[in-house]
């Protein structure tokens, strides 16, 4: 097929083809119809503009909606609710991923501290007198009287 | 174009009627069957080319309706419709339920009403 030079007519293409709610099949059959035919029209009209094209062959949504109107109503449901199945699981997905990525920070954050202390626990003293504390570490820790 | 309210519904209803009606007089190809619609109807009935292969596409699918491609001039093919037997008979079912329809909208609109004695 020969090349579409008109950029007018590739971005109307593009357009339908982004809005056609139908199958991998029926979409590469309906554009491929339309770009014959739109072949035909620039062959008259060869600096047809975006306005041109779709006063002739309708808007992108027009298009869409007579495919949505030809489409039997089962296998319209049968799309939304794929589509619809679909979003739920990745929405699903990342909100897994966002907590499974939390959690791991969580873990760096509070093992990494400890580390950098040499495994030991931060004691906040408020009273200076002989004080033995024992650790979560399990050392004992005594503060001398000043 | 403006749009209106029979061209609005027009699309939404009665497309494969008229597509196969026309293809049922002669093969024709996709921008021809635009303008026969307009003309045979006196303007009453239009529709925008990009529009009319989903109700092509839909016929052919099921096999009321065929296509091929014909060389018009050097290098440019044109696809040419052609209405099948079984898309004759499906016609005629479509006429049929779409002439009770009209009868029983018609009948509404003008206030006959069959059961009133």
């Amino acid at each position: 097929m020969e090349k579409m030079t008109n950029q007018a007519a590739r971005r109307y293409l593009r357009q339908v083809r982004q809005l056609l709610p139908c199958s991998r099949r029926e979409k590469n059959e309906l554009t491929s119809a339309l770009r014959q035919s739109l072949s035909e029209y620039l062959s008259e009209h060869p600096n047809a503009t975006s306005e041109a094209i779709q006063t002739h062959f309708g808007t992108p949504e027009s298009v869409a909606a007579m495919c949505m109107e030809t489409t039997e109503l089962p296998s319209l449901l049968k799309r939304i609710h794929i589509r619809r199945r679909i979003l739920t699981i990745i929405v699903a997905a990342v909100i897994a991923i966002l907590l499974t990525w939390g959690g791991f920070l969580l873990y760096l954050y509070t093992h990494v501290q400890k580390d950098a202390l040499g495994g030991y626990d931060i004691l906040t003293i408020t009273d200076l007198g002989n004080q033995n504390e024992e650790t979560e570490s399990g050392s004992v820790l005594t503060i001398p009287e000043t | 174009m403006t749009d209106s309210f029979g061209q609005v519904n027009f699309q939404r209803g009665v497309a494969s009627v008229v597509v196969l009606s026309l293809l049922k007089q002669a093969d024709m190809y996709g921008y021809q069957l635009v303008q026969e619609m307009e003309r045979q109807s006196l303007g009453a009935l239009s529709m925008q080319e990009g529009a009319l292969y989903p109700v092509l596409y839909k016929l052919q699918d099921a096999g009321y309706v065929s296509s091929e491609k014909v060389l018009v001039g050097k290098r440019m093919t044109r696809v040419y419709y052609h209405l099948e037997p079984e898309g004759e008979q499906y016609l005629s079912r479509l006429l049929a339920d779409y002439r009770a329809v009209v009868d029983g909208v018609l009948r509404i609109a003008e206030g006959v009403d069959p059961w009133k004695k």
